[in-house]
C-alpha cells in the first residue's frame, strides 16, 4: 500500500509484562489466594487485586487445558496483543511469564484520507521454545544455587522461599532480551574446547593428582578462557554442568575485563591508584547470569575518587542495588586468584563466604529432570557441594567440595587452607597451561578456510550439550573475529533458524530438513543420534542437489575425527 | 476425492432436529472417551451458550462452553483476543466471530492457522443457514437466545463439513478439485448448460463425487472455492438431493453474507448432480423445466452416458504419470484455484496411512505459508516418506517420494510431473471458466 507514510512507523520491541512463581496449594480458598503468590514482578506497579486476577486466569487455562492433556496442561497462551507461557518445574510450583509482543505501529490514510494508526503484532517473531528455553535457565540456575523450592520451604519455610526468589529473579527477569531472536540461547550448549589425545591424557593426569593430593575434593572442570576442557568424573548430570559453566563463565568474562582495566590504568600511568580502585561485587543472584549476555562488569560504588577521571565508560559506577541482600555482597581491594572462595587471601577467615551448590545426583538415562513421576521432592536426589573456582590466565578450574565430607567442610571455612591451596596450584597449573594453550593455537588453525565466510552453521549434540557454532561469530568483547567478514545472519535467518530447529523438536522422527525462503536462502537441518547440525547456505541458484553437497563438504571439514561432535 | 461417509448417518434436510443420531452423542465431558477424540469443535454464543459441539451432546457441554466464555472474556475486557493455547500435543485455537465464539480443540498436527481456517468454515457453515444480517438481529434482540432452535437439522452438515476438512486437502489449499475429463466432452456440457441462461440463473453447475465438471457464472461474478465448499458439503450432507428434485435457500457468504440465495439441485445421473442457482426464491417452476432442456439435450448427444462413465471411474493412478519413485501428489494451480491428485493406491487406500500422507502434507503447507515467512522450497526427510513442497507463482505442489530417494532423483521425478500436468492440463482442469 503506498499510503503509508513512511515517516509513521514506529517498531516497538517485545517487552515483560509481568512475571510470577506461584502455588495453588498455599492458599486454596478465596480469603487467602494471595498466598498463593511467592514472587510476583511487572513492568506497570499493579494492586493485589489484579495479581490474584492474572494467576486466577493462570489456573483456570491449567485447568480448562488439563481436560483434555491431563499431563501436559497449558504450556503458552497466544493473544492478539502478548504471549502467556507457564512452566511447573516442581509439583503444584509454577512459573508463569507474560510478554507483551512486539509491535510495528504505522499512520496510514483511510479511505476516507484521514490518518489512522494501525498496529501490527508480531506473534510469529516471539518464538515459543525460546520463551520456554528461559523460564527452564531460570528455573535451572535458581535450583543449582538455593536447592529447589519445596526443599526451602521445608527447612526454612516459605518467607524464606520468597527472599530468595527476590533475590534470584529481581535483576534478571527485566534483562531478558526477547527481541534477539538467537537459536544459540534456544538449543543453549556447552562450548568445549576439543582436545588432542597427548592433552587429554596429561589433563586427566592433573586432576588426577589434585584429587589424590586433596581428597576432599570430589570432583573438578577445568576450563579454558570460556570453553569446557574436562567436565568432571560424570557424577555431575550435565544440565548441571552447563549451569555451573555458565555461572564461571560469567565471572570469568567480569574478571578479564577488571584485568583489562588495571592493564589500561597502567598504562595511563595511573597504576599506582589502581590497587585500591577498583572493586567486585559478589552475589550469587540472577544477575550473574546477566552478565553471561552482556558483558558489563559490576563495579561497586564505593569505590575510589579516580571514577571521574575515566573516559572508558565501562567503568562508570553502576547504581547500588538496593535489591541485592548485603550478606551476599563482597567488597575487595584487589581480588585473589579465587573465583569463588576470598578474595583477600590474608583477610580473616571471617570473610570467607563459601558458595554452596545444590545438584542433581546423575541418573544414567535421563539428566534433565522430568516431572512425570512426582509427589514430592526426593532429597535423596539433591548433592549438597562447597563450589572453589582458581583463575590463572586463561586456565580456570572448578572444584566440588561435597558438604558431606567433614574434612573439606571445615577447610573452606579456614583462610589458611585458600593460602596453601594458592601456592600449590600455582606451580602445578604453569606446564598444563602451557599444554591448552598449544592446543588452542592447534585447534585455532584448523578449519580456517573460506567456507567460514560463503556459510553459517550451528552444531549440537544433545547428550553432551556440546556446541560449536559460526552463526554469530563475535567475541565476548564485541569485536569481530577472522571469520566474520563473510555471511551476516539476519533477523529472517534467525528466525527461520528457530523454526526449524522446533520443527526438528516437534517431529523427532525426520533426519533432514532442506528449506528454500521466499527471499533466496537455504536452511538446512539435519540429524543423526541426538545430534544436529543447522546449515545456512545463501545461494540464489543453487538446487537441492548442490546445496546437499555443500552441507556434506562442511560435515567433512568441521565435523569429523572431534569425538565430543 | 472418496465419497465414503458412511459412517456419517444419513438423514434428509427437512428432518427434525431430534432425529438425527450423532455418532459419540452420548458422550460428555466426564466420560473418558470424551476427550480422547483428535479433533473437537465447539460453537457457543458470546453468552457462553452451547451451540454446536462434534462430539457429545450440546445440552451436556454448557459447564465447559461457560469456562471457555469466562476465558474469552478476561482477554476481552483487557482489549486483547486470545487466539490459541498449546498445551502438550494439544492446540487449541480460538475465532471470535461478533455474537458466536468458534473453538477447536485437536491432537492432530494442524497449525493454528489451519485449524482457524477450519473454524471458518464453520463459521460460513452457520452463516449459509442463517445469513449475517440474521445472525446479528437474532443476538442483538436477545444475547442469551439459543441459537440450536434456529439451526435445527443443520448438524449432519456441520459433521459433515467436520469430516470432510480433515479427509480432503481441498480445504486446505483453498480450492476445489475438478473431475479428470476431456476437453471436448467438458466444453459441450458447457455449450449446452449456455442454452437455458436466462436473468433468473445467476450460476449453473454440475458436480459428481464432490468434485466438479463444470461451472456457468455471470461474467461479473466469480465463485469463490468457500462457497464452492458450502455447496459441495450442502449436496453432500444429505441424501434427499439423490431422491428428488429440491429448493433449498442457502446464504453464499463470500458471494454476499446478508442475503439468501436460491438452490435447485436435481441428480440428472447416478453420480451427477445439476445445481442451478438462482437469487429468486420463486423460481423452482423456471429451473426444473431448464432441467429438463438440459437433460434432453445431454442426452441426445449423448454426453449424459458419457459424464457419468467419466464420474464412476475413480480418476486417474500414480501410474499414469510415469514419473520414477513418486508415490503421490498434490498439485494445486494457482490460476485456476484448483488442485489435481491421484487416487490412493497401497499404501495410502489404507485410511490409516492416508492419514499419515495428510499429517506430512499439512506440515509442508504450513510452513511454505508461514504468514511471515513464506518459503519456495520446503524438503525433508521421514522413515517412511520423503515429501517436496514446491512453490511458484503459478503452482503449489505437495509430492510424496520414498525415503530413499537422492535429491537428484526426486528433482527429475518432480520435473517429469510437471511436464506430464502441462500436457494433461485441459483435461485435469477447468482452463477458462464459461461466462453466461
Amino acid at each position: 500500500m503506498d499510503t503509508t507514510n513512511s515517516q509513521g512507523i514506529v517498531t516497538v520491541p517485545p517487552s515483560l509484562s509481568y512475571f510470577c512463581v506461584y502455588n495453588p496449594s498455599f492458599g486454596d480458598t478465596d480469603d487467602s489466594q494471595s498466598d498463593q503468590l511467592l514472587y510476583y514482578t511487572s513492568k506497570k506497579t499493579v494492586p493485589m487485586d489484579v495479581k490474584i486476577r492474572q494467576v486466577g486466569l493462570a489456573q483456570g487455562l491449567v485447568n480448562f487445558t488439563r481436560v483434555f492433556s491431563p499431563s501436559k496442561p497449558c504450556e503458552n497462551v497466544h493473544t492478539q496483543k502478548n504471549r502467556l507461557a507457564f512452566y511447573e518445574p516442581e509439583p503444584d510450583y509454577w512459573i508463569h511469564i507474560s510478554i507483551e509482543l512486539g509491535h510495528v505501529k504505522k499512520v496510514i490514510k483511510d479511505k476516507e484520507g484521514k490518518p489512522k494508526t494501525t498496529i501490527d503484532y508480531l506473534d510469529s517473531n516471539l518464538h515459543d521454545s525460546g520463551v520456554k528455553r528461559m523460564l527452564e535457565l531460570g528455573y535451572e540456575m535458581y535450583r543449582i544455587f538455593n536447592g529447589p523450592f519445596e526443599y526451602t520451604v521445608r527447612t526454612d519455610g516459605i518467607k524464606a522461599l520468597k527472599n530468595k526468589l527476590e533475590e534470584f529473579f529481581a535483576n534478571w527477569v527485566f534483562e531478558w532480551d526477547f527481541e534477539k531472536t538467537e537459536l544459540t540461547k534456544t538449543v543453549d550448549g556447552i562450548l568445549y574446547m576439543p582436545l588432542s589425545d597427548s592433552a587429554e591424557s596429561q589433563i586427566t593426569s592433573f586432576v588426577n593428582q589434585i584429587q589424590s593430593d586433596y581428597e576432599f575434593i570430589s570432583d573438578m572442570f577445568v576450563i579454558w578462557q570460556n570453553k569446557l576442557v574436562y567436565r568432571g568424573n560424570g557424577a555431575i548430570p550435565v544440565n548441571n554442568v552447563r549451569g555451573i559453566w555458565r555461572h564461571l563463565v560469567s565471572y570469568i568474562a567480569e574478571r578479564d575485563e577488571h584485568d583489562r582495566e588495571i592493564e589500561n590504568k597502567r598504562k595511563n600511568k595511573e597504576a599506582e591508584k589502581v590497587s585500591t580502585f577498583m572493586g567486585f561485587t559478589r552475589n550469587i543472584s540472577g544477575s550473574n547470569l546477566l552478565s553471561y549476555f552482556s558483558t558489563t562488569p559490576k563495579v561497586s560504588p564505593s569505590t575510589s575518587p579516580t571514577n571521574s577521571t575515566s573516559h572508558n565508560p565501562s567503568t562508570a559506577p553502576l547504581e547500588t542495588n538496593g535489591l541485592l541482600s548485603p550478606s551476599t555482597q563482597v567488597f575487595i581491594p584487589g581480588p585473589s586468584n579465587f573465583l569463588l572462595g576470598p578474595t583477600n587471601l590474608h583477610g580473616p577467615d571471617g570473610d570467607i563466604h563459601p558458595v554452596k551448590v545444590y545438584l542433581s545426583k546423575n541418573s544414567n538415562s535421563s539428566n534433565i529432570r522430568t516431572v512425570d513421576h512426582r509427589h514430592d521432592v526426593d532429597e535423596s536426589d539433591i548433592e549438597e557441594y562447597y563450589l572453589v573456582a582458581y583463575k590463572q590466565n586463561a586456565l580456570t578450574l572448578v572444584f566440588f567440595i561435597p558438604l558431606n565430607s567433614l574434612e573439606g567442610s571445615a577447610k573452606v571455612q579456614e583462610m589458611v587452607f585458600y593460602r596453601s591451596f594458592h601456592n600449590y596450584l600455582t606451580s602445578q597449573s604453569e606446564e598444563i597451561i602451557k599444554i591448552l594453550n598449544e592446543n588452542h593455537e592447534k585447534s585455532k588453525k584448523l578449519g580456517r578456510t573460506d567456507i567460514d565466510k560463503e556459510y553459517r552453521y550451528l552444531f549440537f549434540n544433545k547428550m553432551t550439550l556440546a556446541v560449536k557454532s559460526s552463526l554469530y561469530p563475535f567475541s565476548s568483547n564485541g569485536s569481530l573475529t577472522s571469520s566474520s567478514r563473510g555471511l551476516t545472519i539476519t533477523s529472517e535467518m534467525a528466525h527461520a533458524l528457530c523454526e526449524l530447529h522446533e520443527d526438528l523438536e516437534k517431529y523427532p522422527q525426520l533426519t533432514e530438513i532442506y528449506t528454500r525462503s521466499s527471499t533466496n536462502f537455504w536452511i538446512v537441518g539435519k540429524r543423526s543420534e541426538g545430534r544436529v547440525l543447522y546449515i545456512v547456505v545463501p545461494k540464489k541458484e543453487a538446487s537441492l542437489a548442490e546445496v546437499e553437497d555443500d552441507v556434506r563438504r562442511i560435515t567433512a571439514i568441521y565435523f569429523s575425527g572431534d569425538n565430543i561432535y | 476425492m472418496s465419497n465414503d461417509h458412511s459412517n456419517v448417518p444419513v438423514i434428509s434436510v427437512d428432518e427434525e432436529y431430534s432425529g438425527y443420531r450423532r455418532k459419540y452423542g452420548h458422550e460428555d465431558p466426564q466420560s473418558v472417551n470424551w476427550c480422547r477424540h483428535r479433533k473437537h469443535f465447539f460453537i457457543l454464543s458470546s453468552a457462553g451458550k452451547p451451540i454446536y459441539t462434534r462430539y457429545g451432546d450440546e445440552s451436556r457441554i454448557s459447564g465447559y462452553t461457560g469456562v471457555i466464555q469466562a476465558i474469552v472474556s478476561f482477554f476481552v475486557d483487557a482489549e486483547d483476543s486470545i487466539r490459541c493455547i498449546n498445551a502438550g500435543n494439544h492446540k487449541f485455537v480460538f475465532l471470535l466471530k461478533g455474537p458466536l465464539y468458534l473453538v477447536a480443540v485437536s491432537r492432530t498436527n494442524e497449525s493454528e492457522t489451519q485449524l482457524r481456517d477450519q473454524l471458518n468454515y464453520l463459521y460460513n457453515q452457520i452463516l449459509s443457514v442463517l445469513t449475517s444480517t440474521q445472525l446479528t438481529r437474532i443476538f442483538e434482540q436477545r444475547i442469551n437466545y439459543d441459537l440450536r432452535l434456529l439451526l435445527g437439522g443443520t448438524e449432519p452438515f456441520l459433521d459433515n463439513l467436520a469430516t470432510s476438512m480433515s479427509d480432503e486437502p481441498g480445504f486446505m489449499l483453498g480450492s476445489i478439485q475438478c473431475v479428470r475429463m476431456n476437453k471436448e466432452l467438458r466444453d459441450k456440457i458447457g455449450s449446452i448448460l449456455q442454452i437455458v441462461k436466462s436473468k433468473d440463473l445467476l450460476y449453473a453447475m454440475l458436480i459428481a463425487n464432490n468434485k466438479l465438471i463444470t461451472l456457468l457464472r455471470p461474467k461479473r461474478h466469480s465463485l469463490h472455492s468457500a462457497d464452492l465448499h458450502l455447496i459441495f458439503n450442502m449436496v453432500n450432507g444429505s441424501s434427499t438431493f439423490r431422491s428428488a428434485e429440491s429448493w433449498t435457500p442457502i446464504c453464499l457468504p463470500k458471494f454476499n453474507n446478508k442475503g439468501f440465495l436460491h438452490a435447485y439441485v436435481c441428480y440428472i445421473t447416478g453420480n451427477v448432480c445439476l445445481l442451478l442457482i438462482s437469487p429468486d426464491k420463486d423460481k423452482f417452476f423456471e429451473l426444473s423445466d431448464a432441467k429438463s432442456i438440459i437433460v434432453e439435450e445431454l442426452t441426445s448427444c449423448n454426453a449424459l452416458q458419457a459424464i457419468e462413465e467419466v464420474s464412476q471411474s475413480e480418476g486417474y493412478s500414480i501410474a499414469d504419470v510415469g514419473a520414477a519413485g513418486l508415490r503421490h501428489f498434490i498439485y494445486k494451480s494457482r490460476k485456476h484455484v484448483q488442485y489435481t491428485s491421484p487416487t490412493f493406491m497401497a499404501p495410502y487406500n489404507d485410511p490409516h496411512e492416508k492419514q499419515k500422507l495428510f499429517k506430512l502434507y499439512r506440515y509442508t503447507h504450513d510452513r511454505m505459508h508461514s504468514r511471515i515467512r513464506p518459503l519456495k522450497v520446503h524438503y525433508y526427510v521421514s522413515p517412511t516418506e520423503t515429501i517436496l513442497g514446491w512453490i511458484t507463482s503459478t503452482f503449489e505442489l505437495y509430492a510424496a517420494f520414498g525415503p530413499l530417494i537422492s535429491k537428484s532423483a526426486l528433482t527429475n521425478s518432480s520435473h517429469t510431473l510437471l511436464k506430464w500436468i502441462k500436457k494433461e492440463e485441459e483435461n485435469l482442469f477447468i482452463l477458462n471458466s464459461q461466462v453466461f
